[in-house]
């Protein structure tokens, strides 16, 4: 049988990153007025949150797709995974019915200890093993795929077996987990492990591509941090159009977490992807 | 659990933590831009950037009275002190105030180096009733109670009160109202101070309370299902409209 694209999950559309510094223009704007699709959520900032923030994401699900994107369920970790964690994020999906839910491919900490980064995974089979055992967990627990975004990493272990896109590909059907594929993840890492970003492009298993990111890392010279504090770099851009003839069409949003400009400015990122996807330059 | 991986990441976690770069060699591959020690610094400075900026955001009037500088010092202390334990960002400067208080030198409560903790317990305690249930989903929240409704409120003298999680009561041995009112890093006056933390429609405010504000705010319960009646106070009854339109109280049911 042919697998449905994207898991048999919707494409629906560009969307933005819900930020607290858009707060008052959602709040003031007509929702038909956005110019935005659908939005992302960060888990984190709705758990145990329940003044305005969650006023905000409650007005913004009411008239817009939501999906709910996680920084702490550490799915690589070789600690217990956090049950608490877990049944808030369960109560949260069951009241909101976000499309899908997603997390990173890594791990925040051990011995109870939560570094708040997405730490790298040596990429061997007992690696696999035992992430394709907890996502498979999860996904008892939430009763829904969950979808693993690669991250950007900086370093390379001596360990490692297999590069990161099989690593994903045979987690995918280890699990039939989907993929949220960041593209700017792909340039930064390959840029910091000269490696070929194209080629990792053509590992990544297109029909588990649920939703795209796209942002802007930050230029330190001899590597790149994924700082989400810019515009979409125009080398980002090539591989985009690489993903969306493999993946397309699929669910494509911009991260703009630091330096946040209006939110016009974040969402002339989401205009560019569609020129680019029209094969049109990027300015106008 | 695979043994080699659970040793890896103990080493790595140790390795952030520390800002050592001891073994890298021996884990992580290097090549001609970045060695092996670089690339775990790469992690290790993230990690603290993340928890100052965490702390910055949190506590911005603290990091513009003390200056970055002193505030560094505050943060990079804490962050060695206290690593995070939970799964949000928002749980990491819970202890920030007493760890402060802890680490300073003993004296009295209006020594000069007791500001930053009496400071910082106002900032996360703002902090917290941004999150808390608060009362706006109890009446209607937009585009806000109006006064004489509140005052109308009032004047139902029979009506039982209680006092939201969304209003916090602080006795504090610093005045920090002309900071509270500037916004700006101005030094507080050692001088007793009795504050309530209150959120309406959404807004948080800093109130400065007379004693028998904080007295009779004090008493009342969270839970409205054990709200009070009001005391036999002629100065309460007047100053109920301004409680309640300010979110420090609500009528029960």
């Amino acid at each position: 049988m042919t697998p449905q694209p994207r898991l048999g999950l919707p494409n629906p559309g560009d969307g933005l990153g819900l930020r607290e510094e858009h707060f008052p223009h959602l709040m003031s704007t007509p929702p038909e007025a956005w110019g935005v699709d659908w939005f992302e959520a960060v888990t984190e900032n709705l758990l145990d949150n329940q003044g305005w923030g969650m006023r905000v994401f409650e007005h913004v699900a009411a008239h817009r797709p939501v999906v709910l994107h996680g920084v702490s369920l550490s799915i690589g970790s070789t600690a217990p995974l956090d049950l608490a964690y877990l049944g808030k994020l369960r109560d949260l999906a069951e009241r909101f019915r976000p499309l899908w839910v997603s997390d990173h491919l890594c791990w925040t900490g051990v011995q109870g200890v939560n570094s708040h980064d997405l730490l790298p995974l040596p990429l061997t089979e007992a690696a696999l093993t035992h992430v394709a055992q907890r996502v498979r967990a999860v996904q008892d627990f939430l009763g829904r795929p969950l979808i693993v975004e690669n991250p950007s990493t900086y370093l390379q272990f001596r360990a490692s077996q297999m590069p990161e896109a099989e690593f994903l590909a045979r987690l995918c059907d280890l699990t039939g987990c989907g993929l949220l594929l960041d593209v700017n993840n792909v340039h930064v890492s390959s840029f910091n492990h000269a490696l070929d970003p194209l080629a990792y492009l053509e590992a990544i298993p297109a029909e588990h591509v649920v939703q795209v990111h796209l942002a802007g890392p930050s230029d330190h010279g001899t590597h790149l941090i994924d700082t989400h504090d810019a515009p979409v770099p125009d080398a980002v851009w090539p591989l985009y159009a690489r993903v969306w003839e493999r993946c397309g069409p699929v669910a494509t949003m911009v991260e703009w977490d630091a330096s946040i400009p209006a939110f016009e400015v974040v969402a002339a990122e989401l205009g560019k992807a569609r020129r680019v996807r029209e094969g049109l330059p990027l300015a106008a | 659990m695979p043994p080699d991986l659970a040793a890896l990441q103990d080493w790595m976690q140790e390795a952030i933590l520390a800002a050592s770069g001891a073994d890298a060699r021996d884990f992580v591959h290097g090549d001609n831009r970045l060695t092996a020690e670089d690339r775990i610094h790469i992690y290790a400075r993230g990690y603290r950037q993340r928890l100052l900026e965490c702390l910055e955001s949190e506590y911005p009037l603290l990091a513009a009275l003390a200056g970055p500088t002193a505030f560094g010092l505050f943060a990079q202390g804490y962050i060695a002190a206290r690593p995070s334990h939970s799964y949000t960002l928002y749980d990491f400067g819970a202890d920030f105030a007493a760890w402060l208080d802890a680490a300073r030198p003993s004296g009295s409560a209006q020594a000069v180096e007791a500001i930053p903790a009496a400071l910082a317990r106002i900032e996360r305690t703002k902090a917290e009733v941004h999150r808390a249930r608060g009362i706006e989903r109890d009446m209607p929240a937009w585009p806000g109670i109006d006064p004489a409704i509140a005052e109308l409120l009032a004047l139902a003298g029979g009506r039982r009160w209680y006092r939201p999680d969304s209003c916090r009561l602080l006795a504090l041995p610093f005045d920090f109202s002309e900071m509270l009112a500037s916004g700006g890093p101005v030094p507080p006056r050692p001088e007793p101070m009795l504050l309530a933390v209150a959120r309406a429609n959404y807004r948080v405010a800093c109130l400065p309370l007379e004693p028998w504000h904080y007295d009779w705010l004090a008493v009342l319960p969270e839970d409205p299902a054990r709200a009070m009646a009001l005391p036999e106070d002629e100065r309460i009854a007047a100053w109920l409209p301004f409680a309640t339109a300010h979110g420090l109280v609500v009528a029960a049911g």
